[in-house]
């Protein structure tokens, strides 16, 4: 595991990637869908406030249709007269009943009332030039008109006129707006919305407030619908209220109809929809969270479940009881875990019995060793018994007849004649000699089982204190020493000076009988064929072998030389090999009978960095082998 | 010294006892032995009891001992007498062919006085019994009350 890499938890992990998966989008998407909501919202309330206009709109068109028709029926009626006042009468006196109009009137070229219905006797011969009508008339090409809306002189009442030409002046027949406002009550819209009916000078003439009736429109709407008669509302604050105003032009005449929904009306719906949608939104959400977190918890519950299923597993608990859980995937991870552990403790169970197996099978070997050992101990309680009897018990008749001898001797020494004194001569001389023999093998004997110490030994020093020794045995004849350069030893001191006392001291011994002796004692150069160990040399000019023998050169008590040309037992080089054997290295011999001798041999050499540090411990000097 | 003390010899090896007896002989050495062929014998004339209930009082100057002895060998003789307080002084020396070091080391553990090795060479053994009997015998001073 990377100790530099951040690691996370899984729960984390997961909220941030539902969060980012699933939130975003829908708390982005939620609000696009209200924004479009919102904006669909304002086309439908367009949409139904521009039906609404158009209702009213066809409504007034129609309003103003059948008293049309009825002036030109009446003009019909009066044509068909001879004209004037007696015409005007029969005209309206035919008992013909009049749907819509409240009053006509017959006005001559000089303005001048001629007739009126329903009689009105004070009203004839008033002037009625204040209208205006003849001047209007003339202006429409004598085409019937509405005129503009005035108050009823007498009744107060909003009206307006219908003017066509008549005879040799013209009828003018009122018509009153309060079936106008009829209408206007009649139509069907939503709360809160203000529909009136207005004419070019801007004064209601309807209006489902009944109260503005013949008041002027409020500026702002009038502005407000001035350049827009289309189908979307402009915004208008009238008297700190906001409202969407229409406008819709009336055909056929200068009016216009207006419509104002108070925006607060349509915010209102906005924002119940946009609380209702973020209520839904919200709920969603709250339940997409709640499913999500209570999956991740389960989910995690079961990881954690697997995670104390496969600590116990490898803590070597392989009990398989672990529940089902409600994932699949889990599920499969479960079993695969189950199933690993049953492997691994068929595995365990195996390597229990093979350990067992090995176990036994150890015990078996050890149980030999210790034989063995005991066997090995008894045979070496056995020699050194040997050794010591052989020291002991043999060494005590030889000592007996070598002083018996030399008793002998004394006591014959007056009368004995020279054959008698060889004969005692060679009995003490042969025990003498076995006695060195015995010697020589206990020592031998004795070299094979001592413990061995690893020490550093001074080669140079060696060399030089072995030819201190030799110097008697050397005394009187011409030998020259040629000592090259000696790597210090690692061994055992003492057994180490015996190779080299065996060796120079034959070397001593076989150039006895040479005029100029050459002893030479070195290492081989060049890199050593063993680690640690190095080939040295001793070679003379001496009496030599012959190399056919050369193999026992180094067995016990075998002999190259006769007796008499040499002394020795025959032990030294058997030693030598022994000792040489017991350190590692080898030893061989080259060769030929009177061209000298050479014996090579391979030794531990003492490395001075690595084998200081291990000097240093408290094993000190060397350590038991 | 008033009186010449008395060796006693434990060697039950009969050439030993003759080859050690010429040698002290020619110290004049040889009419002051007694010998003895086991440790058993050895512990009976200590003590003056047994065949040697008659023999004179006085302890030997010197106890020559051989380590190869018949019944109680010599180191466990050795080692009876340093631990007997009334035998513990008497100078106890061993007399033997065996040089194995085991032999020096329990030896000396066991409180010898001298070690002595047997030459093979009749001169030197000669000389060396010599020497070990005028050493022990003549010039050797050991405390009068015990």
């Amino acid at each position: 595991m990377n100790p530099n890499k951040r690691q996370y938890r899984f729960t984390h992990i997961f909220l941030i990637v539902v969060a980012t998966a699933v939130l975003l989008p829908a708390l982005v998407g939620g609000m696009l869908s209200d924004i479009t909501l919102h904006r669909e919202l304002e086309q439908q309330i367009d949409r139904e406030n521009n039906l609404t206009m158009a209702f009213v709109g066809e409504k007034v068109s129609h309003f103003f249709h059948p008293p049309e028709l009825e002036l030109d029926f009446l003009l019909g009626l009066f044509e068909a007269t001879d004209g004037g006042a007696e015409g005007f009468a029969r005209m309206v006196g035919t008992g013909h009943r009049l749907h819509y109009y409240r009053q006509v009137s017959l006005v001559g070229w000089d303005s001048v009332l001629t007739a009126v219905w329903p009689d009105e006797a004070r009203l004839v011969g008033t002037s009625q030039a204040g209208a205006g009508y003849l001047e209007m008339l003339r202006r429409n090409h004598g085409r019937p008109f509405w005129s503009d809306v005035y108050v009823d002189y007498f009744t107060g009442e909003a009206a307006i006129d219908r003017v066509a030409a008549a005879g040799d002046g013209y009828l003018a027949a009122r018509l009153l707006l309060s079936e106008l406002q009829v209408l206007v009550d009649d139509i069907p819209r939503q709360e809160g919305v203000q529909v009136g009916i207005v004419d070019g000078t801007g004064t209601y003439l309807a209006h489902s407030d009944a109260a503005l009736v013949q008041q002027r429109m409020k500026d702002p709407l009038v502005f407000a619908g001035a350049d827009s008669a289309g189908t979307e509302g402009s915004p208008v604050t009238v008297e700190g209220v906001r409202y969407l105003s229409y406008r819709q032009p009336i055909a056929d005449t200068d009016w216009f109809m207006v419509l104002y929904y108070p925006e607060d009306r349509v915010q209102e719906a906005m924002r119940r929809l946009t609380a209702g949608f973020t209520l839904t939104q919200g709920a969603t959400l709250l339940l997409v969270l709640v499913l999500i977190v209570k999956t991740g918890m389960a989910f995690q519950k079961r990881i954690r479940d697997i995670q104390t299923f496969t600590e116990r597993i490898a803590a070597g608990d392989y009990r398989l009881n672990e529940p089902q859980p409600v994932f699949l995937e889990m599920a499969r991870i479960i079993g695969n875990f189950e199933e690993m552990a049953r492997r691994l403790q068929t595995r365990e169970m195996e390597i229990i019995a093979q350990n067992e197996e090995i176990g036994a099978l150890n015990e078996a070997l050890e149980h030999r060793v210790v034989q063995r050992t005991a066997q090995l101990e008894a045979a070496n309680r056995e020699l050194e018994s040997f050794s010591y009897t052989v020291s002991h018990d043999l060494r005590a008749p030889l000592r007996h007849i070598g002083g018996f001898v030399e008793l002998l001797r004394k006591h014959l020494e007056p009368t004995a004649d020279e054959k008698a004194r060889h004969y005692m001569t060679v009995i003490a001389d042969a025990a003498v000699r076995m006695g060195q023999l015995i010697d020589d093998l206990l020592a031998f004997s004795r070299m094979g089982r001592t413990e061995m110490m690893h020490q550093r030994v001074d080669t140079p020093a060696l060399v030089a204190e072995i030819r201190e020794v030799l110097r008697p045995e050397s005394a009187g004849r011409h030998i020259r020493w040629e000592i090259g350069s000696l790597q210090a030893l690692r061994g055992d001191r003492d057994m180490l000076r015996l190779v080299f006392m065996n060796l120079l001291s034959n070397a001593v011994k076989f150039t006895g009988r040479c005029p100029e002796a050459v002893i030479r004692v070195g290492m081989e150069a060049g890199a050593p064929a063993r680690p640690g160990f190095r080939e040295f040399f001793v070679a003379d000019n001496g009496a030599g072998f012959d190399p056919q023998y050369r193999d026992k050169l180094f067995s016990i008590f075998q002999r190259l030389h006769r007796q008499e040309e040499f002394e020795g037992t025959g032990v030294g080089l058997a030693n030598v090999h022994r000792i040489i054997s017991r350190h590692g290295g080898e030893i061989w011999a080259e060769g030929q009978p009177g061209q000298g001798a050479v014996f090579r041999f391979t030794l531990p050499v003492w490395e001075e960095v690595a084998d200081e540090q291990t000097q240093e411990n408290p094993a000190g000097g060397g350590q038991p082998e | 010294m008033n009186r010449l003390r008395r060796i006693l010899l434990v060697e039950d090896n009969r050439n030993d006892v003759e080859l050690t007896l010429t040698a002290l002989g020619e110290y004049h050495l040889a009419n002051a032995v007694d010998v003895v062929s086991d440790g058993v014998d050895a512990l009976d004339y200590l003590h003056r009891r047994g065949s040697y209930i008659q023999r004179p009082p006085g302890m030997p100057a010197v106890v020559l001992l051989d380590l190869k002895l018949p019944r109680l060998g010599g180191l466990e003789l050795l080692q009876i007498i340093k631990e007997d307080p009334e035998l513990q002084m008497i100078p106890t020396v061993i007399l033997s062919s065996s040089q194995e070091e085991q032999d020096l080391v329990k030896s000396y553990r066991l409180g010898v006085n001298a070690y002595i090795v047997k030459p093979m060479d009749f001169d030197s053994f000669m000389q060396a019994v010599k020497t070990l009997g005028s050493f022990w015998a003549i010039l050797n001073e050991v405390p009068q009350n015990y």
